[in-house]
């Protein structure tokens, strides 16, 4: 086989990538080669967000499906439940308001990916692109108002696809005679149109964490079930700890924190095939 | 009866007001819940007390070797994590009107009513307060109803103070109702 290097290349009306060979790089004219580096440059612009700010050295943790803050590099973002703040960390004693945004109505999460915020609310779920100056720009977004109720909705998300959990139990998301409890998901590798792809009936769903091909739904009463998503359109139930109610889960690096009304619980996920419970916090003694 | 009470709640759907005092029908006296306000003026102080129990727990957050678990609208909990299998309670950081927080590089942003806080946590046994924003959010915006509550309640008046939490009552004619 003859050496050879892959370049993504845009075809003028669509987006997809094909591999190139270029063989005998010293032979190749310069000019050739430039044209196709030039065209490899439009398809990433394309396909990644312009401006994606600089990866930070910064140690910021992680928070819970119900956050209302979120830090992404240097910026703060505050949600109230109409509006997003943006606040700039250069000084990090001393944040400052730079940016204050009406989202809609009920706003409830924010959950950021990249450089993209995903922000959740009983009407339906809103997407901005953070610009280089950390001003969150609208995208577009996913109106629930298909359905007759607003449930309630934390989100993850990764390059492609967001999780939902959608909630109608006890009234607390409006729920009339239609129920509506369930892992929804949402297909995002464009952007600027997502679309539900798949669902997953759930009992009284809240909290949702995602690592890798790995999604932890909190389903109330029901506790703590585990999905493997690697199959978007199949995903599976792989483990489930009943026997205690569960609000919000955090997975970090291999540790998962479940929040239940009387407990938190922590979760070694080290192992998918060994996931046990390694601790217990008392709440309401 | 029944079709009446259906037409307010299509009526109250539509004016999409949560919270704002509204031409709802007199009920007379009927079961609700009201607001509990902190009258003092010291509710900008924020400090570090013994560890307390956790009863409203709101969010949690993972930093390090630490999780810190908000009690709603009364402050914010630290554990020591450093072993998963025994997190031991170490500290309660009082910060009236809480309901967010976000930690970066030593430094613990919260909320303290309708202040935006700064508080550095890099050494945990010194925490204290290094920034604040006054009138960050507008009191108007803010817990101006009850979470996870669908009924009536007392209109909140942010003239009154700040609010702790909600207790329930008897309320006589309320002009707040939340679907």
């Amino acid at each position: 086989m003859d050496a050879g290097v892959w370049v993504p290349v845009r075809k003028i009306g669509e987006q997809f990538a094909i591999g190139i060979r270029i063989e005998n790089l010293k032979k190749m004219k310069y000019s050739k080669l430039s044209i196709y580096l030039l065209l490899a440059l439009a398809f990433l612009r394309c396909t990644k967000e312009a401006g994606s700010p600089a990866p930070s050295s910064s140690n910021t943790g992680v928070g819970g499906s119900y956050s209302v803050f979120m830090i992404v590099g240097d910026y703060l973002y505050t949600i109230t439940n109409t509006d997003i703040k943006t606040l700039s960390l250069e000084d990090p004693a001393n944040p400052k308001l730079i940016d204050t945004q009406r989202i809609g109505e009920n706003v409830e999460s924010i959950f950021n990916l990249d450089n993209r915020l995903f922000i959740g609310s009983g009407s339906g779920l809103y997407i901005y692109r953070i610009k280089d100056d950390g001003i969150p720009q609208f995208v577009s977004s996913f109106a629930y108002d298909q359905f007759p109720i607003r449930p309630c909705d934390p989100v993850v998300a990764n390059d492609s696809f967001a999780f939902v959990t959608l909630n109608t139990v006890n009234g607390a998301c409006r729920g009339t005679e239609i129920q509506l409890n369930q892992l929804a998901i949402f297909d995002i590798t464009d952007i600027n149109n997502p679309v539900m792809i798949n669902t997953y009936p759930l009992s009284g769903p809240k909290g949702v964490g995602l690592d890798g091909n790995t999604v932890f739904v909190c389903d109330n009463e029901e506790g703590l079930k585990i999905f493997d998503v690697t199959n978007k359109y199949d995903i599976k139930l792989i483990k489930q700890f009943g026997g205690f109610t569960a609000y919000d889960v955090i997975p970090f690096d291999g540790l998962l924190l479940v929040v239940g009304p009387e407990n938190l619980y922590q979760f070694d996920y080290s192992d998918l095939d060994n996931i046990h419970q390694v601790s217990k916090i008392a709440i309401k003694p | 009866m029944k079709h009446r009470f259906y037409l307010f709640v299509i009526l109250f759907a539509l004016s999409s007001c949560v919270s704002k005092p509204f031409q709802i029908e007199d009920v007379g006296k009927i079961d609700g819940i009201r607001p509990i306000y902190y009258t003092d003026d010291d509710w900008r102080d924020v400090y570090v007390i013994e560890p307390q129990p956790i009863i409203n727990l709101r969010n949690v957050y993972y930093y390090e070797q630490y999780i810190f678990v908000a009690e709603y609208l009364k402050g914010i909990h630290i554990f020591d994590n450093s072993d998963p299998t025994h997190p031991v309670q170490i500290k309660f950081i009082r910060i009236l009107g809480n309901g967010g927080m976000a930690v970066r590089d030593g430094f613990l942003y919260v909320d303290n009513y309708t202040d935006l806080v700064t508080l550095d946590i890099h050494d945990i046994n010194n925490i204290h307060e290094v920034g604040r924003v006054e009138d960050y959010y507008d009191p108007e915006s803010l817990f101006n109803y009850p979470e996870f509550y669908h009924g009536y309640f007392e209109c909140v008046e942010p003239d009154k103070g700040v609010i702790l939490g909600w207790e329930a009552a008897v309320l006589e004619n309320p002009d707040c109702y939340r679907e």
